[in-house]
């Protein structure tokens, strides 16, 4: 607040003769703000703006101009008696206020000469509705089932078993495709029996695996004791059943 | 259609017969025999001779065979065993011609080679071939002589001049289905083969000096090697007539069939195959087999009836009118090669 020392009669005239010569004109402008641009610049009719740091969204604004003589000039912007929000200060004259809600604008001048005026106008950056309690988010059961790329598929889901036995191991996508090749030998070619196609499998995973090997030991255990649970199983059905291992070692 | 066997008048070829080992006994006194060994057989092991009747699942190969037989013009009702070579090898597996009474053994092993490679090439089961060749230790058939030997001696027939030649299809069957076969890539039989100087590629499946396949006939040998025998007959249902015949080789199984009919060709197809029925003016008491039928153009079907053991494509295509009377006449004793115990696959992946 002002506080002064002169009489109150002079004072109202004062204020009264100022306010006749200065006059006070609050505009408001809505605008719409990019905000949480990293360092935007403008080139031509595009904002660019920074990738890393930036997450940038659209916000109703009102852009506040004072058009005055006095030196200085105080803004409030208020949604309610109680209810303040900052006025970005632009300029000496200009300011902003920034998100949706229905403001009232207090604009006070003073001038050392001109003295006080006051103005408030009230502008509308669309509807916010009231802050409700959110309801309490459903508890997730714990631990979160992580999607999953391998489909339901036969043997009781032994792509999903081969995807489980073999994370994080090597060359993975490789011998799945060892796998394919097999089953591919299996389905078209007359001649190949079931030994060959092993036999297959055997020669291309020493070459592919060399030193990594080792790291398979309880994937092909696990492995073959599931084959050994099903067998006998036919040309055609062992086929499958490589199908399903190679679906697992690809996902 | 094509002419199937079009490079000569198989008709005319002979070669050397063996069904029996007298002679003298007449074709009915044959199939006499026959019937009493069957009797006591079937009374043995009453499991080998029923049918098991299986069902032939589609897979792609199986697609790749109907195709094959599609492309010989055959009408969609065939099952031709005989077309199997070409489907594996793209070529007919031609061992060479027998050269002694040996037809009980060498119309049988064929048959038998092509039942497995049904088995295991086709159908896809859990078993492995014997081998991969024509000739050579790692052929595609076992050991004739020692099954022709052991099959000699269920029937108590011994002999190793070329009068003594000559063996029963009941006995054969005996011997596969009890005994088994010896491979011939067999260490203990390349030891004997090596001192007889039987050893060379074309000594597999039958040797070519017939002074060893007489030794085989008249006992040697079997009993040193008969604890390698395996690969056992699971089933072999005897054919009495042609429902039941044409049922079986639906399932593509093939016959030993063991009689005095004499084949001649009595015509050419308008599809352009020749056509074989029996020579009433002739007799043969010779053991070939039944591997398979086609239907023709006009919906009549012919059966085929195997004796490539006369020389490579010799398989005549006999109306099955005419095999339905071979039946009713009881003039065929038939015994069928279905289910073979091969070597277990190996589950490791």
């Amino acid at each position: 607040m002002f506080k002064y020392s002169l009489p109150s009669s002079l004072l109202l005239f004062v204020v009264l003769h100022l306010s006749a010569i200065a006059q006070l004109e609050v505009v408001v402008t809505k605008v719409e703000v990019l905000a949480g641009a990293q360092n935007a610049r403008t080139i031509n009719s595009f904002i660019l703006f920074d990738t890393e740091g930036s997450k940038p969204q659209f916000t109703p604004a009102a852009l506040i101009d004072v058009k005055t003589q006095a030196k200085f000039v105080k803004i409030k912007a208020r949604k309610s008696l109680f209810e303040t929000t900052v006025a970005i200060k632009v300029s000496e004259y200009q300011y902003m206020v920034l998100g949706t809600g229905k403001y009232a604008i207090e604009v006070t001048t003073f001038d050392p000469e001109s003295g006080i005026d006051e103005q408030t106008v009230s502008v509308d950056l669309g509807y916010m509705p009231d802050p409700k309690p959110q309801p309490e988010p459903e508890p997730e059961p714990d631990p979160k089932p992580t999607p999953n790329a391998v489909p339901d598929d036969q043997f009781n889901n032994l792509g999903r078993k081969t995807q489980e036995w073999s994370k994080s191991l090597p060359k993975r996508k490789e011998l799945g495709d060892v796998y394919r090749q097999a089953a591919k030998l299996l389905t078209e070619s007359p001649i190949t029996t079931i030994n060959d196609a092993t036999l297959f499998i055997a020669d291309s995973k020493n070459k592919l695996l060399g030193s990594d090997a080792m790291k398979y030991n309880v994937f092909f255990e696990n492995l073959n004791s599931d084959l050994r649970t099903r067998w006998p199983l036919s040309k055609g059905d062992l086929a499958l059943y490589m199908t399903c291992v190679a679906v697992g070692l690809e996902n | 259609m094509t002419n199937l066997n079009s490079d000569y008048n198989i008709a005319e070829v002979r070669g050397p017969m063996g069904w029996g080992d007298d002679s003298s006994m007449s074709i009915d006194q044959r199939h006499d025999r026959e019937s009493k060994l069957y009797d006591k057989l079937s009374a043995d092991m009453p499991v080998a001779f029923k049918a098991r009747n299986t069902l032939i699942a589609d897979n792609p190969i199986m697609d790749k065979f109907r195709k094959l037989h599609d492309s010989k013009n055959y009408g969609s009702d065939s099952y031709d065993l005989t077309l199997i070579d070409e489907l594996v090898f793209n070529r007919r597996i031609s061992w060479l011609p027998q050269k002694t009474g040996s037809c009980v053994i060498s119309n049988s092993m064929r048959p038998w080679s092509r039942r497995m490679l049904f088995e295991v090439c086709v159908r896809g089961d859990s078993e492995e071939l014997i081998g991969r060749n024509e000739f050579t230790t790692n052929n595609l058939a076992f050991y004739a002589p020692f099954s022709y030997g052991c099959g000699r001696r269920r029937g108590n027939m011994r002999g190793s001049t070329e009068r003594d030649d000559g063996s029963y299809c009941e006995v054969q069957y005996e011997s596969f289905i009890k005994d088994g076969v010896v491979l011939c890539n067999n260490g203990k039989l390349l030891e004997i083969l090596a001192k007889l100087g039987s050893s060379k590629d074309q000594d597999f499946p039958e040797p070519q000096d017939n002074s060893v396949y007489r030794r085989f006939q008249n006992w040697e040998f079997l009993d040193t090697l008969l604890p390698f025998a395996d690969f056992r007959l699971l089933e072999s249902p005897k054919v009495t007539n042609i429902q039941q015949h044409i049922d079986l080789h639906k399932q593509f199984k093939p016959m030993s069939v063991c009689s005095g009919i004499a084949i001649q060709r009595i015509g050419k197809h308008k599809d352009g195959f020749d056509i074989h029925a029996q020579n009433p003016r002739d007799s043969w008491g010779h053991c070939m087999s039944f591997q398979g039928y086609f239907t023709a153009s006009d919906s009549k079907v012919y059966i085929r009836l195997s004796n490539e053991s006369w020389g490579a494509n010799i398989i005549y295509n006999v109306p099955v009118e005419e095999v339905d009377r071979w039946y009713s006449r009881k003039a065929i004793t038939v015994q069928t090669i279905g289910e073979i115990d091969l070597p277990d696959s190996v589950p490791l992946l």
